[in-house]
């Protein structure tokens, strides 16, 4: 639901309750006022009764159904306070035109005069409270509806209008890739609030992008210049061999020395290769025989599987065409029976299955000891395997995201199976 | 052999030349494109290895000058980038071989003897050693005379020996050598032993001497002074 809508409904609520209180208020008032007024016009009728009767005290002018007056033999006693004289009521009265007992007000007074006393009632028809009532409750309803479609209306056009530059900032961060390093140009739209905002975005974008521009950079720079010192530290270890009268301890701690180095070249060279296809300096693309490219890597690993004493089946579909880069699929597919292989147990199994649009491997090996979904993450790799880079499936995976591949992984047992799907 | 190397970097230049000149070769250096051009205007070299980032200009402008003076030395570039395209520019203006740092000293060692004897040919196509001969057009390897059966390993690993003679070589840098990037694959290098077990039974039953010594847990050398 959007804001402005939502909002909208919110404080029509609240207007509900209002208006329901407001109602009641105005009921009474109305109330209060029309009774004060019929008071007032029968306090008036009473002074012109009286004046009459003082005037004619046979009071034969006086011939209205509305006034009663009866000869009283006493004045009944005087309350307090002049007011009193009027002694008001609500009563029931037959309407004639109407055939029905109609709301009435009263007023009851005495009056002295030569010829004895009186009792003066006077009476006339009020409004009726269910008339007040639903009169208030009619103009208030009709006020609620017109307000809330008035409302909802507003918002709408509002939400368009006056949440333009916010929709369009929304846009632009949707629509925002840190890969592109462009950041978003966010331009000014006149309300303080957005240009706040537009201003942090646009800051912000400008930081995210030179801080992975920066990132990229590092790690290229930093894995190429690394190679030279790597080079100068293993030669120096090999020159190092060729002494004569090396004790074994120290040969051991050139072995240990040496091996380390290659671990670190290594893993810099995945690491270069890894930035370089996120580069997408491998973009040459051609049409590739995937068939003949999976046939010749089983043939280079032929010698690993016989060394590890694995069983490999494949089944390969003749004539399998991709368009894309020849090294990444090659990177890709040497990764791919590397990974099988080095996860594998000793006298385990590869089944290699390639058709029109799938690669899959399945290789039995020990179960996972990390979360399946961290699988392609850098770096991520068992407590069995502490040798290899923890790279090559991130490579995979970059592959196979810039290739528009789809990959996935599998669990069965003993049995992991990758899937791409080109 | 006459060698040229063209590196700016002063420590790893001496390692290679240190590395090199004990076989009694004569190692020139050149840190500079500007002393490089210079050295192979005026002298003439077997091999120059050649390191394409120079501090004063791309290495692969040596390659052109020699392309123009019409030089018949051998080239073997060295490279801080694993790139295809310096690779490919590379072979395309006449290098024989492209080495990625870092690398073994015993492979560069090899690869320099390989490019040497490919542009010797008509003089050199044999490598032999006491009673081991190599024909490197037909592969064929014989013990005094007589013809042995190698697999394509155990061939390359022999000749891998023979140009780092008296040398220990890591099993590490065998297994590379045989292996290319495949090698990290090798939790244990018990393959590397396999295939040294195989040649060594096989040239002393052929009548060869013992040559080859195990460094314990380091690797193997071919030791010339056996008798």
């Amino acid at each position: 639901m959007k804001f402005l809508l939502r909002a909208t409904l919110i404080y029509l609520m609240i207007t509900l309750i209002v208006f329901g209180a407001g109602g009641i208020i105005t009921y009474n008032i109305f109330i209060d006022a029309i009774q004060l007024e019929t008071d007032r016009y029968l306090i008036e009728r009473y002074r012109d009764i009286s004046n009459y009767i003082k005037e004619d005290p046979g009071f034969s002018s006086i011939s209205d159904s509305k006034i009663m007056i009866t000869p009283v033999k006493a004045l009944p006693e005087r309350r307090e306070g002049r007011r009193n004289r009027f002694q008001f009521s609500d009563t029931l009265v037959w309407h004639q035109g109407l055939k029905r007992m109609e709301n009435n007000r009263k007023l009851t007074s005495f009056i002295k005069t030569e010829d004895g006393n009186y009792k003066i009632e006077i009476h006339d028809v009020i409004v009726e409270r269910d008339d007040i009532f639903q009169s208030v409750f009619d103009s208030q309803t009709w006020l609620f509806v017109i307000l809330g479609v008035v409302m909802v209306f507003s918002s709408f056009l509002i939400s368009t209008w006056m949440f333009r530059p916010f929709n369009l900032t929304l846009d632009k961060i949707k629509n925002f890739n840190i890969k592109s390093m462009k950041p978003t140009s966010l331009g000014k739209s006149g309300i303080k609030e957005f240009d706040i905002l537009n201003g942090f975005i646009n800051q912000m974008t400008e930081k995210v992008s030179t801080d992975y521009k920066n990132l990229k950079e590092f790690t290229e720079n930093a894995s190429h210049e690394l190679q030279t010192p790597l080079a100068i530290t293993k030669g120096k270890l090999e020159l190092l061999l060729q002494q004569e009268n090396l004790t074994q301890e120290q040969i051991d701690l050139i072995e240990s020395s040496y091996a380390s180095i290659t671990h670190m070249s290594k893993l810099n060279k995945s690491l270069t290769l890894l930035s370089r296809i996120e580069n997408e300096e491998y973009s040459n693309k051609e049409s590739i025989n995937i068939s003949s490219e999976l046939n010749k890597a089983l043939d280079d690993f032929s010698d690993l599987t016989k060394l590890k004493n694995l069983s490999l089946d494949s089944n390969i579909q003749e004539e399998v065409i991709t368009k894309n880069d020849k090294t990444l699929i090659k990177v890709l597919i040497n990764n791919l029976l590397q990974n099988a292989i080095r996860h594998n147990k000793e006298g385990g199994k590869i089944i290699v299955s390639l058709s029109e649009n799938t690669l899959t491997i399945k290789n039995t090996g020990a179960t996972l000891d990390i979360p399946s979904e961290q699988l392609f993450e850098r770096f991520k790799k068992g407590v069995h395997s502490e040798k290899n880079s923890g790279l090559g499936l991130s490579i995979i995976h970059k592959i196979c995201e810039l290739s528009h591949y789809k990959i996935s992984y599998d669990n069965e047992g003993e049995w992991h199976t990758i899937t791409i799907t080109f | 052999m006459k060698l040229l190397l063209v590196e700016d970097n002063q420590e790893l230049a001496k390692n290679i030349i240190t590395y090199l000149k004990t076989e009694g070769n004569i190692c020139e250096h050149a840190s500079t494109y500007y002393e490089a051009t210079d050295k192979v205007v005026i002298y003439n070299y077997d091999v120059i290895m050649l390191d394409i980032m120079l501090p004063d200009g791309n290495g692969l402008n040596v390659l052109r000058e020699l392309r123009e003076h019409q030089s018949d030395a051998g080239v073997l570039i060295i490279s801080a980038r694993d790139s295809l395209e310096d690779k490919i520019e590379g072979l395309d203006l006449g290098a024989d071989d492209y080495i990625t740092k870092p690398f073994d000293l015993s492979e560069l060692n090899a690869r320099i003897k390989a490019i040497y004897r490919r542009k010797n040919f008509s003089s050199n196509k044999e490598i032999s050693f006491n009673e081991i001969k190599i024909n490197i057009d037909s592969t064929d390897v014989s013990i005094n005379e007589d013809l042995i059966n190698l697999t394509q390993k155990e061939y390359e690993l022999l000749i891998y020996f023979l140009s780092n003679k008296n040398r220990v070589i890591t099993k590490q840098s065998i297994a590379e050598h045989l292996w290319g990037d495949q090698a990290d694959m090798f939790d244990s290098f018990d393959f590397v032993y396999q295939h040294i077990k195989n040649l060594r039974k096989k040239m002393i039953q052929a009548g060869s001497r013992d040559y080859l010594d195990t460094v314990y847990g380091l690797g193997y050398k071919f030791n010339t002074k056996k008798s």
